[in-house]
């Protein structure tokens, strides 16, 4: 297999700040200190925190954004999607 | 301006598949995973709708920090393996293994914070049978632990002597494992 570019160090270590700093953001958004409920703004919130991760896991850590092609919505689109149908079944 | 039909794909001779980076393979099994975890994240949140008393006070009992830990230690473990190929891609064997066994150590210390949590609840009295919040608890993240303990033994064994496709496939997997632990804390741990 061919190898291009990989993301650089630098890159790598703000990716991995940023995760570190979402984690925090579903801390948040996902009341870990209390079981008092989440209220729908929360959630969409914790949602929308956990797809950015996934986003940023699979374009930096597994390399998705320099994929040729649609692989980038592929993926994104399989996580999306059941983040999303998770979201609506618990607003019932 | 090039458009992508004349861009230089990276895996040449694999037809549709051939626009993937690192092994083609492995992107078929993080698709298969994700079919597999989604639908049981799906299954958890449609039997929640028929039980939501009990899902709720049992996803009470959980120890949320100790996910959030675990989060923060399986993203810093896989920050470790991307490191690994960027070592590797310049030909750098000590550090490209020394981020690996980081790695596998990182997958260790998940392991002993996921131990821990069962071993509160098994102390509790709580089982895969007590209740249907606890079936998919313990079978989600008994499922996904199992890939944790199947990813250290990876990455030992290419820590041995790393080239850059064998660091990029095994560390694709963690990465892997990484993403659903990720979307599982969200949904196991917080959702409510």
């Amino acid at each position: 297999m061919e190898q291009g570019d990989f993301p650089s160090i630098k890159t790598l270590v703000m990716v991995w700040l940023v995760l570190i700093g979402l984690t925090l953001g579903t801390m948040f958004a996902g009341r870990v200190s209390t079981n008092e409920a989440v209220g729908p703004v929360l959630l969409a919130l914790l949602f929308a925190v956990t797809f950015l991760k996934t986003n940023l896991i699979l374009g930096y850590f597994l390399d998705l954004r320099s994929a040729v092609g649609p692989w980038g919505r592929v993926f994104n689109g399989m996580v999306l999607s059941v983040l999303a149908v998770v979201f609506v079944l618990y607003l019932f | 301006m090039a458009g992508p039909t004349s861009q230089r794909l990276p895996n040449e001779d694999w037809g549709p598949l051939a626009g993937l980076p690192g092994n083609p393979i492995m992107w078929v099994l993080i698709g298969s995973e994700l079919a597999v975890f989604g639908a049981a994240f799906v299954a958890f949140g449609v039997a929640r709708l028929g039980e939501p008393g009990v899902f709720a006070e049992a996803q009470g009992s959980l120890d949320r920090l100790a996910g959030a830990l675990n989060t923060m230690v399986l993203l810093t473990s896989g920050f470790c393996a991307a490191l690994a190929v960027r070592f590797s891609a310049r030909n750098r064997p000590n550090p490209t293994r020394a981020a690996l066994v980081a790695a596998s150590l990182l997958g260790l210390v998940f392991l002993g914070v996921k131990s821990l949590e069962y071993a509160d609840k098994i102390d509790a009295g709580v089982s895969v049978e007590t209740n249907t919040f606890f079936m998919f608890y313990y079978l989600t993240t008994g499922f996904h632990a199992l890939h944790v303990v199947f990813g250290i033994v990876l990455l030992a064994i290419v820590a041995v002597r790393p080239t850059l496709e064998s660091v990029i496939t095994v560390t694709a997997f963690w990465h892997m494992v990484d993403l659903i632990w990720v979307v599982l804390f969200a949904v196991i741990y917080l959702v409510r």
